[in-house]
């Protein structure tokens, strides 16, 4: 059999391996809205783990990352910011899990519109996030599709890709909803780590039988690639001042990914948190260990310095360096990780959708009572759609709309990092601060991102921050916070968290004091 | 949680963060192993010890939380 036949085969076998395993829970998912978008927050320790992670690994992580490190060398590799989303993830995370579930919420629309007892606000913020989400997994399919072309030889031409790709993809979600979705994140964090340790040992072994790494440090020694591995690497872009802006644009805003975000909300216990704060940064490294050993050493060291095409590395060195075997393997990674981005941010924006603005704007506000089937129903609806309209895009590939939007995914998403953490740990910030913070961060990012270079070598998401950050803290000491909002968001919480606290402290000073006595 | 404990969290995380952002480039970069530069090493696998230390942390402070229903 032909290795193009064989690759086209076995795509074609997890594609059916994954619509079927959306489908499984069709029924049941489509009992209740909150079992279709929060899995009845019933998701154990380690699944979340999995699903949070493989969700933030996405196909550009697996392609991107070891081009950016052959390209710029090791400080590429900062753009995990010494995995401050783990932390971020628990510190964050905890109380978002306690608002809700004192308050039910389930997306990050839900938490901001009623903090900020604000709809236009809330408004804003689901209208962009859900604009902004299809460029993002647009991306992801069309670096699927491109890889499935190269491994492939052309044999599966490029529509027909990423029309499996994003029918595939929807499918999957449209049938069970989170819980298919955070499964099989699962199976993805498995499979992608494998894969990608098979595909190192291979690449290792087979090019250098003499010394592993050691042989092929030696090689980069001699070949001119060597300044890869130091900073601030092969074109000087990563000194402190690089490293700090890659870090703080590739990690301080993860957490509030709309699909990451949603997933604070989906943990079935506390102890998912406790878990979650030294695991999640352990699957980082697990994870990133190996994609940069492949940027930082075997490419140098097989391809050379001056590679024409940097971007296709991993998709060159799986399809012309490896057997046949080895190109499905590393198709597979790809798939892995950039499917479990997609589906995460398409079900995020079903759910913004069809609950923050079709529930609550058609039913809740009108004082109507809706029906949980109906807004599964919806939300499944709004999922063809988007299906239809990612269809379009990575089909017709329009580079300029794809490329734009695209850049300012990542910095638009980053715009409601300051109102979710004043909300969460600020009583003075208000509606008025959260409005001003973030409508002025979405146009610096885009002044910063078109318009302007960025000043000080920061990135257009840091200065939209800092701005964003600014407004917001001066907007709000000028105005005036409701006291039902205090009550609710911070006396309720903080008498959560520390009334039990107070009493064990109480408890044990007691306790000391009788033993001194 | 105590409060020395949590002023000991912060200094920690400034001093990670600071090692892991700024101090990493200014460092040598001799090769460990015959294969890995250090300042790879430290991107790499510095944010290990950290996450044992916020497991630790974390652990601390979720054992306070017992009185929070799942």
């Amino acid at each position: 059999m032909k290795p193009a036949v064989f690759i086209s085969l076995g795509i074609l076998a997890y594609a059916i391996f994954i619509v079927w395993h959306g489908f499984r829970s069709f029924k049941s998912t489509s009992e209740s809205s909150e079992k279709f978008f929060t899995a009845d927050r019933g998701l154990n320790p380690f699944v979340l783990l999995c699903t949070t992670s493989i969700s933030v690994f996405s196909a550009l992580a697996f392609y991107g990352a070891p081009s950016g490190i052959y390209k710029d060398g090791i400080g590429f590799y900062s753009n995990t910011g010494g995995m401050v989303a783990g932390l971020m993830f628990v510190i964050l995370g905890y109380r978002l899990w306690l608002l809700g579930k004192e308050y039910g919420f389930t997306t990050p629309v839900d938490y901001l519109r009623s903090r900020y007892y604000s709809e236009g606000y809330g408004l804003l913020v689901s209208i962009v996030l859900i604009l902004f989400i299809i460029p993002y997994v647009a991306m992801q399919l069309i670096a699927i599709g491109d890889a499935v072309v190269v491994t492939t030889e052309g044999m599966v031409p490029y529509v027909i890709a990423v029309a499996v790709g994003t029918i595939v993809v929807s499918l999957h979600i449209i049938g069970g909803g989170m819980g298919s979705v955070a499964w099989m994140d699962t199976f993805h964090m498995c499979l992608g780590f494998g894969t990608l340790l098979t595909l190192i040992v291979y690449l290792t072994m087979h090019y250098f039988p003499n010394g592993g790494f050691v042989e092929a440090v030696d090689i980069m020694r001699q070949n001119g690639t060597f300044d890869i591995l130091s900073t601030p690497g092969p074109n000087g872009a990563f000194d402190w001042k690089g490293i700090v802006g890659n870090a703080l644009t590739g990690a301080i805003a993860t957490v509030v990914w709309p699909h990451i975000f949603m997933r604070t909300f989906v943990a079935s216990s506390k102890e998912n948190f406790r878990q979650m704060s030294w695991a999640m940064p352990i699957s980082y490294v697990l994870v990133y260990t190996p994609i940069v050993l492949i940027g930082a050493i075997l490419a140098p060291a097989i391809l050379g310095a001056g590679f024409d095409k940097p971007d296709n590395i991993v998709a060159v060195l799986s399809t012309q360096y490896a057997p046949p075997f080895i190109a499905f393997i590393s198709l597979l990674c790809l798939f892995a990780f950039g499917v479990s981005t997609a589906d995460s941010l398409l079900l995020s924006a079903s759910a913004m959708a069809s609950r923050d603005i079709y529930l609550h704007h058609v039913y809740e506000l009108k004082g109507r009572s809706s029906d949980s089937k109906q807004v599964v129903k919806f939300g499944r609806i709004v999922l063809l759609v988007l299906m239809i309209i990612t269809l379009i895009i990575v089909a017709v590939r329009p580079a300029s709309i794809t490329d734009y939007a695209y850049k300012l995914s990542s910095p638009f998403f980053a715009q409601i990092l300051p109102a979710t953490v004043a909300g969460l740990f600020w009583k003075k910030a208000t509606k008025e601060g959260a409005i001003a913070g973030t409508v002025s961060g979405l146009i610096v990012a885009i002044i910063f991102t078109f318009i302007v270079t960025p000043p000080l070598g920061f990135s257009a998401l840091i200065w939209a921050l800092v701005v964003n950050t600014a407004l917001l803290v001066i907007v709000s000491l000028c105005t005036k916070v409701p006291e039902e909002i205090i009550a609710k968001y911070h006396t309720r919480i903080d008498s959560i968290i520390y009334s039990g606290a107070e009493l064990t402290s109480l408890t044990d000073a007691t306790i000391a004091a009788v033993n001194e006595k | 949680m105590k409060k020395s404990s949590k002023i000991a969290f912060v200094i920690f995380n400034i001093i990670y963060f600071f090692v892991d952002y700024i101090l990493v480039t200014f460092l040598p970069n001799p090769i460990l192993f015959g294969w890995l530069p250090l300042q790879l090493c430290i991107l790499l696998f510095l944010p290990v010890p950290a996450a044992i230390v916020w497991g630790i942390y974390f652990n601390a402070f979720f054992n306070t939380q017992k009185h929070v229903k799942s």
